[in-house]
């Protein structure tokens, strides 16, 4: 952990938990394609030197979820399920059932989802929205 | 020696001396004395002083962490006994004249082990008055 994990460690552990939601696709990089439901997380930020010797790193992960064709009713039910609290589909408790990713870091946080918003591909309109995740490595 | 950053000072706590410094947001060791005045009629219309008792003290800003860093403070602060501390400004290599070591005891007077708001960082600040004198070693130091 701390000053010993990788960027890629992190995003991996990221996925691997998403991928425990049934049905979402999970990535630890960006994927070329457009296949909804899908997830992927882009790290926004690193604040270093949280505690001497490399003893505390903060990551800040925004978790993009494009969720399906934003004209469809099962995609708005879906980004319901998403963004509630508990549930199989619980983005937020999908993500924090397993606080260190593994062993990986020492503690997360799903902070906020915000910015739901359309994205266009493949001569379609998808809905998505973005979970911001705090991660102490 | 030029200007430096600290990113890591080396702190060891405890009768075990355990290395805390992953823990260790911020310390700042505190070298003080009581002034005493020797002021008296017919010297020159100035005040005079000279340094009395020492009385030193160390503050740390701490990440918590309830398996280790926890008991580490609440054990010390429970048996109510001063424990060593040594805090060099460079890590774990050897003292000298660009790495003071400063050793002392300190003696736990009081410890928040729960602090913070929802969703916060568990962190804690501590003061601890020193037992005795500092030393400092260090060849040039």
């Amino acid at each position: 952990m701390s000053a010993t994990t990788t960027v890629t460690e992190i995003k991996d552990g990221i996925a691997t938990a998403l991928r425990t939601i049934s049905g979402l696709r999970a990535y630890a990089q960006q994927p070329d394609n457009v296949n909804a439901p899908f997830a992927w997380p882009m790290l926004d930020s690193i604040t270093y030197n949280g505690a001497m010797g490399g003893g505390l790193l903060t990551h800040i992960f925004n978790v993009s979820v494009v969720v399906g064709r934003s004209a469809e009713r099962t995609a708005q039910i879906a980004l319901d399920g998403f963004l509630s609290y508990r549930g199989t589909s619980s983005v937020r408790q999908a993500l924090e059932s397993d606080r260190t990713l593994g062993g990986v870091v020492q503690d997360l946080l799903v902070e906020s989802a915000s910015n739901i918003s359309t994205l266009d591909g493949n001569d379609a309109t998808y809905l998505m929205v973005d979970f911001r995740v705090v991660v102490y490595a | 020696m030029a200007k430096q950053v600290l990113t890591n000072v080396n702190v060891t706590f405890g009768t075990a001396n355990t290395d805390i410094s992953s823990y260790v947001a911020s310390v700042a060791l505190t070298l003080s004395a009581a002034e005493v005045a020797t002021t008296a009629f017919g010297t020159a219309n100035a005040v005079t002083r000279i340094q009395g008792l020492r009385d030193h003290s160390v503050t740390l800003s701490m990440h918590q962490d309830y398996p280790t860093i926890e008991k580490l403070f609440y054990d010390a602060f429970n048996n109510g006994t001063a424990v060593p501390m040594v805090i060099k400004p460079n890590g774990t290599a050897t003292a000298g004249s660009t790495q003071p070591q400063y050793s002392f005891n300190v003696l736990p007077v009081g410890y928040t082990p729960v602090n913070g708001a929802v969703g916060d960082l568990a962190t804690f600040d501590i003061t601890l008055p020193v037992d005795g004198a500092v030393t400092k070693t260090g060849t040039g130091a």
